[in-house]
């Protein structure tokens, strides 16, 4: 008995996250030894660090998203929900003042996933199809908002929130980090968690066992949300600007790096650091893609077509261990 | 032995599964227009030797020699092509679709399809196996028997000389049962060979003409029937005595647990009232669609139900959703343990710890050095077999995870237990656990009710048995009074209470 306790207290660690995903790992460390070959500018201290910011709202996102995949359900309003977050959070701030424009965004982020998450887990509706009339929803309310144009920040305090840097590490990353931190502690370590995965594995099971199914799925959309709401304010603080399509087609790279990470798109199984791994892929993928002077267009073309080929795979994967 | 054409002969067949041992030199030999009963306790590899015969599984060693020729079977289309056809537990139809469609599924012509030609066809096929199904019928429409009825024919057209059925009867009733006994009848004279699975010793008794045992992968004996007793039978499987394989003991009852008063909702179920008190199994036989399953799910608030009244130690209660009943202490275990019950791709851990993983955490954060401890306790102290609790809970056997399933409860016991159907598809050792452990729980004072299908489970564990028939409760039966006369009397209609 004791033997069993101390293995099953190893797997818990580091080592054994990492051991569990062997394959995407291996896929990353081969993908910067790739890259630092290709240019010579990769590896430079400046161009990580730059490497990090830029994926820092991105995974933060992928962090959230990771909780409703793992609810067996999809969030794709984020990205409009980010372009919408960023424009009112500097377009409220001189009525509201700094403060009062990042509550009332991070208010209106919780309003659209505790709505997301009422018509998913009690109304039962389709997530897929209740968040893609979101994402529309929300795209336009942040086209009306600003007419279309960008919005510039115009007090200079507000660049204090994402924009700046402790030494060479900037305010970004450490936020990355914590909901690194935080999620993971939520996902493998609360009861919330938990039943985050018993719901996404067998809703069914999870409701005759007595798991108040619809309200653990109303918080993964809530999370969802909230992380949308962060990424925005953060992005619009970091530019101090703010366009309303600044975050269209984050919510295809999000889905991405969480399934490139390992999260099951099927429910039931998944890891905050799995969403790290993936949004570092995509990350260096992209970081390389600017340095070798790819245009964006193709670099769209390449994400996508890693998107498809990494569901594919898993699908494949799926019905081969059946 | 009467000389036969030997059909198959399956020869020291191996195979491990990341380094585990699941086959270990396995022989097996059917002749044509035979019966073979093969026979083993969950785990022992029947399934793993059924995939590999169906092409499912690739065999690490050994030769299959279909009459007199050394085959390969890399797939499942090449076992087709052999004449090998699996009927699985699972039955595999779409449910949509007519009967005809299904029969010919896959193989309709290209382009424009003349469907009275293929109805006609249907009901040639079901003339010749004397079936009597309409072929136009959804098979969604259908009875489970008649489903079956079904899959046997698809295999008859695609021409399958080696038939494997895997635990065909398991939703059948008795009357069901002779019907597919029938056509096993049927399939003995046009020669097809047939490998039948099942727990079930007396079906395997009065069905095959011989009979191959399995044990932890190995080959065990293989007997005609006439040479062997049950218990002969069921020592081979489990390697030791069990003489006392059914047992109830008797104890005393408390005062009553759950009270249920004119529980009714239109076309499913009417008027059902009953008691159970404490401490006493309740039976609730029928066949099947009588509403057992209904009244269990509408108690427990999965289903709704139109009027009606659920009393617990006689305070009326109000019960929307399941998590109502759960808080109340009424506990139900569904009968589709895969669909309803288990997270399949989570742990066993995870699957032990549902119900109680708030009382393992403080301020919800869940300790896991207290999940595991409390993880341990219930493996070893109801035997379930598994490497790790670690590992995800399709990897064990049917019996063990039903074992989960039932000790999921136990760390905070509910006042009424429902059981639907707890050892369907498990094998004789588990089910003799399964039962001792609803009798542990009925002496500590739990209320249980045990909807069951398997009458000599429902004669043995009740201390009073429902009969339910079309909705309505037919018949009350104390122990003392039961037989399988008597249930299947109320549950056919031939008695009733009121003559």
């Amino acid at each position: 008995m004791s033997s069993v306790e101390k293995s099953l207290h190893q797997t818990s660690n580091i080592r054994s996250i990492v051991r569990e995903n062997v394959a995407t790992f291996i896929a990353l460390i081969v993908l910067i030894i790739a890259v630092s070959f290709l240019s010579d500018k990769f590896l430079s201290s400046s161009n990580l660090i730059n490497l990090l910011r830029q994926v820092s709202i991105l995974g933060i996102i992928t962090l959230g998203q990771t909780f409703v995949l793992i609810g067996g359900n999809y969030d794709l309003s984020v990205g409009s929900l980010l372009s919408l977050s960023s424009v009112l959070v500097i377009g409220l701030q001189p009525e509201l003042g700094i403060f009062g424009a990042v509550a009332v965004t991070l208010i209106i982020g919780l309003g659209i996933g505790i709505l997301n998450g009422v018509l998913v887990g009690y109304a039962k509706a389709n997530s897929f199809i209740v968040t893609l009339g979101m994402l529309s929803v929300l795209q336009a309310a942040a086209l009306i908002y600003t007419g279309g144009m960008t919005l510039k920040a115009n007090i200079p305090g507000f660049h204090s929130i994402g924009g700046i840097s402790f030494g060479v590490m900037p305010i970004l990353v450490i936020y990355f980090l914590v909901a690194i931190i935080l999620a993971r502690y939520l996902l493998d370590r609360s009861t919330f968690g938990r039943k985050v995965f018993l719901v996404g594995s067998n809703q069914e099971a999870a409701h005759i066992a007595g798991i108040a199914v619809g309200r653990v799925i109303s918080w993964t959309f809530i999370i969802s949300a909230l992380s949308a709401a962060l990424g925005g304010i953060l992005m619009s603080s970091r530019v101090m600007n703010a366009s309303p399509t600044a975050g269209m087609g984050m919510e295809l790279d999000a889905i991405s790096a969480a399934v490139l990470g390992g999260t099951s798109i099927y429910g039931g199984e998944g890891r905050a650091l799995n969403a790290v791994i993936g949004v570092m892929i995509l990350g260096v993928l992209t970081n390389a893609m600017t340095l070798l002077g790819i245009p964006y267009q193709y670099q769209l073309v390449v994400k996508g077509v890693i998107l498809i080929a990494v569901v594919g795979f898993e699908s494949y994967r799926r019905v081969s261990k059946q | 032995m009467a000389k036969t054409e030997t059909l198959l002969k399956m020869d020291n067949i191996s195979k491990s599964f990341s380094g585990v041992q699941v086959l270990n030199r396995v022989k097996l030999e059917l002749a044509a227009g035979e019966v073979l009963g093969l026979l083993g306790e969950n785990g022992a590899g029947k399934s793993t030797l059924m995939k590999i015969l169906g092409g499912i599984v690739k065999k690490d060693s050994g030769d299959i020699w279909i009459s007199g020729k050394i085959v390969d079977i890399d797939n499942p289309v090449a076992a087709a092509q052999q004449g090998i056809s699996i009927i699985h537990q699972e039955l595999v139809l779409v449910p949509e679709l007519t009967v005809a469609e299904n029969v010919f599924l896959g193989r309709l012509p290209r382009g424009f399809i003349r469907w009275n030609e293929v109805y006609r066809k249907a009901q040639d096929l079901f003339d010749e196996l004397g079936i009597d199904i309409n072929p136009k019928t959804p098979v969604g429409e259908l009875p489970i028997a008649s489903q079956q009825m079904v899959e046997i024919a698809r295999a008859i057209s695609k021409n399958a000389k080696i038939i494997v059925m895997d635990e065909p009867t398991s939703s059948l009733t008795e009357k069901e049962t002779n019907i597919l006994f029938g056509m096993i009848e049927k399939l003995k004279q046009r020669k097809v060979g047939i490998i039948y699975i099942s727990h079930r010793l007396e079906e395997i008794f009065s069905i095959c003409d011989r009979i191959t045992v399995l044990r932890d992968g190995e080959f065990v004996g293989n007997k005609a029937r006439s040479e062997v007793t049950e218990d002969d039978v069921v020592r081979m499987m489990v390697g030791r005595d069990l003489s006392s394989f059914y047992v109830k003991e008797d104890h005393d009852m408390g005062k009553v647990a759950l009270q249920v008063k004119g529980l009714t909702k239109t076309g499913v179920f009417k008027d059902i009232s009953f008691e159970v008190k404490e401490g006493e199994v309740l039976g609730i036989s029928g066949l099947l669609g009588a509403g057992r399953s209904e009244v269990a799910r509408a108690l427990v608030g999965i289903d709704r139900f139109d009027s009606g009244e659920i009393q617990l130690f006689g305070k009326t209660l109000k019960i929307r959703k399941p998590i109502d009943a759960v808080e109340a202490g009424i506990v139900y275990i569904p009968e589709d343990r895969k669909k309803q019950g288990l997270f399949l791709q989570r742990s066993v851990a995870e699957n032990l710890t549902v119900p109680i993983i708030k009382s393992l955490s403080k301020f919800n954060i869940i300790s896991k050095k207290r999940e595991y401890q409390v993880v341990n306790g219930l493996l070893e102290k109801f035997a379930i077999r598994t490497s790790n609790p670690k590992i995800a809970i399709r990897n064990l056997s049917g019996g063990n995870q039903q074992k989960v399933l039932l000790s999921r409860w136990l760390k905070s016991p509910p006042k009424v237990l429902i059981l639907d159907e707890p050892t369907r598809g498990v094998d004789v050792g588990a089910k003799a656990e399964i039962y001792t452990f609803i009798n542990d729980l009925a002496k500590r004072g739990m209320a249980i009710i045990l909807i069951s299908s398997d009458l000599p489970e429902v004669l043995t564990m009740s201390d009073r048995i429902l009969v339910m028939r079309e909705g309505t409760i037919s018949g009350e039966v104390l122990r003392d009074e039961a037989s399988e006369e008597v249930i299947m009397g109320y549950a056919t209609g031939i008695m009733s209470t009121s003559n």
